[in-house]
């Protein structure tokens, strides 16, 4: 498709095409449907995305999104204080509070240890965590980052750190997923699996 | 494992082509050019997913074509027929089937179909660079061990990062204690690898021998040594875990100092032997062929103990430099295994008294030709 020099278009496409996961392709499309739809609906986009930006910030506990000065995690009052699920991103706390299986806070490094991608130790909301451990009454640290290099390395350089506090340190387990058939699997999985099988 | 079909499209020189392979040893003959070597580059790659000869996929497409297409039919020891497709196109990139099936990581394929090859370029291990012969180690362990795979992928990602932080610590942009996550996981996938690769060498080594006594008929000894670039003698991946470990701190001055990691399976290599001296330099061009002949004969013999799968065999024109006798005796051999083997050579005239189990197969301007 050929730009048509109508700027206030154009603009849309640039802006969209910005997002991740969308293409110049999807950015015309996604802008010729705004151009298309009803001013109230464009309106309430647009109010969408500034409420956003001006209505959401950093929780100043565990820096997941919050409305207020705490998230709505970190202020209510039936969550198990006493425990910390550490993550990678938001998006990690919204994957563990859909399983419904998780009661305690959490903490939100914003990242791992990449040192290729330039993204070192203290980059990360490492100390943080640390302050809060001395601060708060925290029984178990579970660390939930992801298994890839960077995860493990964050792993190991936070297990370090905390290994003098009189704290229950723990890991998710790496296995074979739920509803999944062995013969599918990767070996590297299956092997994890293996290793930490549990007694019956 | 046998081919028993092979369909090729607009790949290297290769316009359209069609084999129904029906024997076990499969001599493609024919001039220079005319397409014996890419008939074994597709085979090749319908195993390993990828090139020997290039790692651009778009250099294997048929000039002025926009895909190439690779399909082969195949037949377990188990009596079941599956089949492999490989097509990449300049738009689309390449996609890997098993049967139907799309493959989402290509490695996983890796060890379905075995595959041992003899290219030109592998005349070169010998003389050519550590590289290389790394690379012929992680290639035949791969396909025999998935968690081998595994860990080299993961073993290079988390070297590339340990690098970085060298450099870092070196330019006081990081603490030392920066290298303790890498070194952690550098030492678990690095000490796997080295312990896979110095097994295997032991196990290779009599079987070299024992080759290359049977084609050669002089009691030459053969052998391959493992070049460790840390003491590396032990009979448990434990002991060579503390081995590693402790080489690692023993040169962190100097990799800081470098900027890059000294010491790992990365770095290590091996020697060819004869009678205790370098095949580099005390050999001749025939006792080299003779010996990496003698090697993927006992690579194959390896494989077949390890995954109870017969492989491939693909032998890149390997009978220059063989007198008469010595090819008589590599072919005798090939015969004895029943192996399927693919032989590429400009001289076919040492088959013609043609034993049954061989098919010749002309291969002229990109085409087939049946003769037997």
């Amino acid at each position: 498709m050929k730009e048509l020099g109508i700027s206030a278009l154009d603009d849309l496409i640039d802006q969209f095409s910005q997002l991740p996961g969308i293409g110049r392709k999807t950015a015309q499309r996604l802008a010729l449907f705004i151009l298309k739809s009803s001013p109230e609906y464009a309106n309430d986009l647009a109010n969408a995305i500034i409420n956003i930006k001006q209505n959401t910030r950093l929780c100043k506990r565990c820096f997941n999104v919050a409305e207020e000065e705490f998230c709505s995690i970190c202020s209510d009052h039936n969550r198990d204080v006493h425990k910390i699920c550490v993550v990678e991103d938001i998006v990690d706390v919204m994957a563990i509070e859909e399983t419904r299986s998780y009661r305690g806070l959490y903490h939100v490094l914003g990242g791992v240890i990449s040192p290729l991608s330039g993204v070192s130790a203290d980059q990360l909301r490492i100390k943080e965590l640390v302050e809060r451990i001395q601060n708060e009454n925290i029984e178990e640290v579970l660390l939930a980052l992801n298994p890839s290099t960077e995860g493990e390395a964050t792993i190991i350089y936070i297990t370090r750190l905390l290994k003098n506090f009189n704290i229950r340190l723990t890991r998710l387990a790496s296995g074979v997923p739920m509803g999944s058939h062995l013969e599918y699997l990767d070996v590297a999985t299956i092997g994890k699996a293996i290793q930490s099988r549990q007694d019956l | 494992m046998k081919l028993i079909s092979l369909k090729v499209l607009n790949f290297r020189n290769l316009d359209k082509l069609n084999i129904e392979i029906k024997k076990n040893i499969n001599i493609l003959h024919g001039g220079n050019g005319q397409g014996k070597t890419s008939i074994l580059e597709a085979i090749y790659l319908l195993g390993i997913t990828k090139s020997f000869r290039v790692n651009d996929d778009r250099s294997l497409v048929k000039n002025k074509e926009k895909f190439y297409d690779i399909t082969g039919d195949f037949l377990k020891e188990t009596n079941k027929k599956f089949r492999i497709r490989i097509f990449f196109s300049w738009d689309e990139g390449k996609h890997v089937f098993y049967n139907q099936e799309k493959i989402k990581t290509f490695s996983s394929i890796i060890g379905t179909v075995p595959i041992i090859l003899l290219s030109l370029e592998d005349l070169e291990l010998t003389y050519g660079s550590p590289s290389s012969r790394r690379k012929f180690m992680d290639i035949l362990l791969s396909q025999i061990d998935p968690v081998y795979l595994q860990s080299l992928k993961q073993y290079k990602k988390v070297l590339l990062n340990r690098n970085k932080v060298l450099v870092l610590i070196n330019e006081g942009k990081e603490d030392v204690n920066g290298l303790i996550p890498w070194d952690q996981q550098l030492i678990e996938f690095g000490s796997y690898l080295c312990f896979k690769r110095y097994q295997m060498i032991k196990e290779l080594n009599p079987l070299i021998e024992a080759y290359y006594r049977q084609i050669s008929e002089v009691s030459e000894k053969m052998e391959i040594g493992y070049q460790s670039s840390f003491k590396l003698n032990s009979e448990t991946a434990e002991e060579v875990n503390q081995q590693f470990k402790k080489k690692l701190q023993e040169v962190q001055a100097r990799d800081i100092n470098y900027g890059s990691t000294t010491v790992g399976p990365h770095r290590d290599d091996l020697i060819f032997y004869k009678n205790n001296q370098p095949l580099k330099v005390f050999g001749s061009q025939g006792e080299n062929k003779t010996f990496l002949i003698s090697l993927k004969f006992a690579e194959a013999q390896l494989m077949e103990k390890h995954l109870n799968i017969k492989p491939i065999l693909l032998l890149d024109d390997i009978f220059g430099e063989l007198d008469q006798r010595r090819i008589k005796k590599v072919v005798e051999n090939i015969q004895k295994t029943d192996r399927q083997t693919f032989i590429t050579t400009t001289k076919a005239d040492k088959f013609k008294d043609s034993q049954t189990n061989i098919a010749l197969i002309k291969v002229e301007n990109g085409q087939v030709i049946y003769e037997t």
